[in-house]
Parts: C-alpha cells; structure tokens; sequence
C-alpha cells in the first residue's frame, strides 16, 4: 500500500485534511509520522495550526484545509546522502 | 574569429534551438523523477523558457568560438573536429549541458561553477511548475466543485474514467494509483451524502484532486458542465 510520502512525492503540496482522505494511516498515526518527519527536516508544515499538529483530534485533522504539507527535498537529500 | 557567413549563422541558431530543447527535457525528466505526476507541460512555465533560452544563447555563444579544428578550449571539452558549421553547432547545441554543468571546483560538497546555476535554475523551475499546477487544481476545484456534488455517481464515473485512462501506463504506476484510490474509498465519509457537509465536500475535492494528479486534466474530457481554469 502506497505510504502518504509517495502521496506527497505525487501530488506536491497538499492540504492535511486531503493528505488524510489520502492517507492508509488513522489521523493520529499520521500526525505523529509527520511530527516525527517534520522533527528531521524531511517534510514542511506551514499554516496556522503547524505548530500544534499533535494537539489536533481526528475531527479536527479532517478538517485542516489551511494547514499544508509538502516533502522538503532538501531535507530528503540530506538524509540519503 | 570567424567569417560570419549563413552556413555559420545556421550553425548558431541550431546550437541555441538543441540547447533549448535539451534543457527543456532535461527539466521534464528532473520533474517526472521528483514528482511522479505533473500533467503539464514543462514549457508552459516561464521560468523554464528562460532558463532554457539562457542556455541556448550559451550554446550559440560557444558555438562562435569553435573551429572543428580541436584547437581551443571549447573545441576539446566536446571533443569536436568537425569542419561542417552545421553539424558542429547540433553537437554544441546537445552537448550544452556538459559545457554549462563543468565543475570549476567545489566547496564543503557543493558544486562552484555552471552547475550550481544550472541546478538552482532547474530547482526555480520546478517550483514554478509544481505551483501552478497547485493553483491549477485549486482552481479546478473551486470552479466546479458544486457541479460535482450536483453530479449523477460522480464517484462511480470519475474512477472508471480514471482508470481508464492508465490502460497505457506501466503496472507500478497503476498499482500505486490503485491504492491511492482504495485509500481515499476507505476514507468516505460514513454520514448520509449531503453536498453542505464539509467532509463531502472535502472527500469530493480530493477525488477530483486525484484524477487531476494522476490523469491530467483529460480525464474529464467530454464532462461539458466541468469548467476549465484558464490556463496563464
């Protein structure tokens, strides 16, 4: 099954509530691989609730329109180098 | 220098015309490997015309100072020794990108020299790319999402269409749509449909997302009430 970083690869930026219609993974699964991610540099958050991704409930990831995820591919070579 | 005469000349503006289109191809595989799906063309991006044609404008300019002779520094880096003016600027013009990516030297594992413009321009490029196709399926979303939530089976018929339309991809590559799919499928919304629900309309705007990311924006040829975003 496709992971949610082939997701972001295929897509580009996409709204976490997408990411999550998207995702195989629970919201809360996904938001902590995404603070974890987010943690090495690999993925970028940006919008008003990036900094408080592990607080947010499953409603409320479902409802993240504003908040955006992106792969950072500096971040991501980095890490294969 | 040379006699400038219309053989010469033709020379030239082969090399820039190779040059442009071989930067324009490189940029294409660069975004293929990045992203897997970006459904519009490369030279739909300003970005990528100007950089191509800077590269170009390089390969004619290189171009002038060759011999065919293998007697200057431009002759021997392409390893050129070929009298015909013509046949001399297409090697110059698809050999460019070896001329304009030569390392000068390097600093803490970063390259100094036409690579780290190349490569820089390339990355401009590529964002430009991803955000207008971003903006693109954003648009798309916002002309016709209300059609689609009015649509007959909109779920149903926008996957058949999608599905048909990667008969000719490679197995992978439908694999991997086909999970995309199952996923969003799992995610549906399990209140009754209702087009003012957030969620549906959420879930709605992702399937149209996923269509336009894997399909491009031909899988909704023949929907006559899907409005098309102009395209700047």
């Amino acid at each position: 099954m496709a992971s949610w970083m082939d997701v972001l690869q295929s897509s580009g930026p996409i709204s976490l509530n997408e990411l999550n219609l998207r995702s195989s993974e629970t919201p809360e699964e996904l938001v902590r691989q995404l603070e974890n991610l987010r943690k090495k540099g690999l993925v970028i958050v940006t919008g008003p609730k990036k900094d408080s991704l592990s607080n947010l409930s499953s409603e409320e990831v479902a409802q993240s329109s504003d908040t955006m995820v992106e792969l950072s591919w500096s971040g991501l070579k980095r890490s294969l180098s | 220098m040379h006699d400038v005469n219309a053989t010469f000349i033709l020379g030239a503006v082969l090399a820039l015309i190779l040059a442009v289109a071989t930067v324009l191809y490189d940029c294409h595989v660069a975004v293929q490997e990045r992203l897997k799906r970006v459904p519009m063309l490369i030279f739909q991006v300003p970005a990528a015309l100007f950089l191509s044609l800077a590269c170009g404008l390089t390969a004619a300019i290189a171009f002038s100072f060759t011999t065919g002779k293998g007697d200057n520094l431009i002759d021997s880096v392409l390893g050129l020794q070929q009298p015909n003016p013509l046949i001399r600027g297409a090697i110059v013009g698809l050999t460019v990108l070896v001329l304009i990516r030569s390392k000068i030297s390097s600093f803490k594992g970063a390259e100094i020299g036409g690579e780290l413009l190349y490569n820089s321009g390339r990355t401009v490029v590529m964002q430009s790319l991803n955000r207008k196709w971003r903006a693109y399926k954003s648009k798309f979303n916002e002309l016709n999402l209300a059609t689609a939530l009015a649509f007959q089976d909109y779920e149903g018929r926008l996957l058949t269409e999608l599905r048909d339309s990667l008969r000719t991809q490679s197995e992978d590559f439908r694999n991997f749509v086909e999970s995309q799919i199952k996923n969003v499928v799992q995610n549906r919304p399990q209140s009754a449909f209702s087009a003012t629900q957030p969620e549906w309309q959420t879930y709605y705007r992702t399937l149209t997302t996923l269509a336009l990311d894997y399909s491009g924006p031909d899988v909704f040829d023949g929907w006559i009430q899907f409005k098309r975003p102009a395209r700047r």
